[in-house]
């Protein structure tokens, strides 16, 4: 490879990668939990990138192939040290479903009181940071990076079908983890049968 | 279409990801069915909340930095560019001399102590009762009376005694002032030990004392006041 050629590619990357940083840090940070890790998981995500970028397809999403690369690279590095995320308590939540059924909580109804703002941004995160690591990542990548289904199934080497299962599922789950903290936190209050 | 495939419809109708077909004949059945339109309306006001509520976190400055950087350079000092492990090599040295001083200082300490010298015990430190004489000063070896007891009976733990049936006693001396001294097993000890007869004996000790640890290497066992099986034991022993 010759100087020019090198500078090149230097110039590329730098100029259709780079700016894809805040977005696979924000998805870094919810994978590993802390910052450290973290700012490692993107480094390693760059590092690989750059050296396999010859096996980039061009015109295809770039920011889709270094999610892909990121989710990979954590998988081989962070989950065989990292204690598997706390997964949530399902009989738990299930409990609560009843009342919640019993009385029609729902986001619906929550938006209808005008209920909804009553809940903290630290409430969402930590309500997203409760779900399997797969959940988690499809929900940011759907709702927060706006990637289209075919891109996250590529990103997650599932079928479609996959993606839009896993998402349902997401959200319901975040909307009872949500439901089940406004009732403890008494921003609905359960009514008796 | 049905409220089941409906439901099934929910999630990609949101995501925008329906054909034009599919679209049409689901916003149909929301219009007529009412269970169906309040599960959509919930999944897409969490769907709008998700978005709203959560703010993505930009990377910090200097990891832009040090990406950058790294492109800049080929990756060439990959190795060093690893967040975490990016303050070893200023520590490393710094642990190291602090250890060495660490070691230094204590080496000192300990042959200031002059180690080669016998340490002699301040015996009024330690509790022992009126009438010990020393035999040697420097070793530690003093000869004292009290009476032949099995320690393990004499702490009264829980099932000792039991334990002391099955497994043998456990030889010691106790002085007049209470403290228990266990006997070494070794050849002059094995004397007492072999003479369970010998408990509640009164005796007279001469051995190596270890005040630290209560045992005694014995040296001489003599019997205070003699009891007829005790003298027929003396003179089996000689």
């Amino acid at each position: 490879m010759n100087n020019n050629s090198g500078d090149n590619k230097k110039g590329r990357f730098e100029k259709e990668a780079l700016t894809h940083i805040d977005s696979l840090y924000n998805l870094s940070l919810y994978l590993t939990k802390n910052s450290d890790d973290a700012k490692d998981l993107v480094q390693e995500t760059y590092y690989k990138a750059y050296k396999f970028f010859h096996q980039f397809q061009k015109g295809t999403s770039i920011k889709a192939w270094l999610f892909k690369i990121l989710k990979n690279t954590f998988i081989n590095l962070y989950r065989k040290r990292i204690r598997e995320p706390e997964i949530i308590d399902y009989e738990k939540v299930e409990s609560f479903i009843g009342l919640i059924k019993n009385n029609n909580f729902d986001f619906a109804r929550l938006e209808e009181d005008n209920l909804l703002n009553k809940f903290l941004s630290d409430d969402v995160v930590s309500a997203l940071s409760q779900l399997p690591d797969d959940f988690k990542i499809v929900i940011l990548l759907s709702d927060v990076e706006g990637l289209s289904y075919k891109e996250i199934a590529d990103i997650m080497e599932c079928p479609i079908g996959t993606v839009r299962s896993r998402l349902s599922r997401a959200r319901k789950m975040l909307q009872k983890i949500l439901l089940n903290y406004a009732l403890k936190q008494g921003i609905i209050k359960g009514k008796e049968k | 279409m049905n409220c089941m495939k409906c439901q099934e419809n929910i999630t990609p109708y949101i995501d925008n990801e329906l054909d034009g077909k599919t679209k049409r004949e689901f916003t149909f059945h929301l219009d007529i069915c009412e269970k169906c339109s309040s599960f959509y309306k919930s999944e897409y006001l969490l769907k709008s909340f998700v978005q709203k509520r959560l703010k993505k976190i930009s990377a910090p400055d200097d990891l832009k930095e040090s990406v950058k950087e790294s492109i800049r350079s080929d990756f060439s000092y990959k190795k060093n560019l690893i967040f975490k492990k990016k303050i070893i090599p200023f520590i490393r040295p710094l642990i190291a001399y602090a250890a060495a001083a660490v070691l230094v200082v204590f080496f000192a300490t300990y042959l200031m102590s002059k180690p080669w010298q016998q340490k002699e015990v301040d015996l009024s430190k330690i509790l022992l009762p009126d009438d010990f004489t020393y035999v040697s000063k420097s070793e530690n070896k003093i000869a004292l009376t009290g009476t032949v007891v099995c320690v393990c009976c004499e702490m009264e733990k829980s099932s000792a005694h039991t334990a002391c049936i099955k497994f043998g006693h456990t030889y010691g001396l106790k002085t007049d002032n209470g403290i228990l001294w266990t006997i070494i097993k070794n050849d002059e000890g094995m004397k007492v030990i072999d003479h369970s007869n010998l408990i509640g004996t009164r005796v007279k000790i001469t051995g190596w004392f270890f005040f630290k640890s209560d045992y005694i290497d014995l040296e001489k066992l003599e019997l205070t006041s003699l009891t007829q099986s005790d003298s027929e034991i003396l003179s089996m022993n000689k």
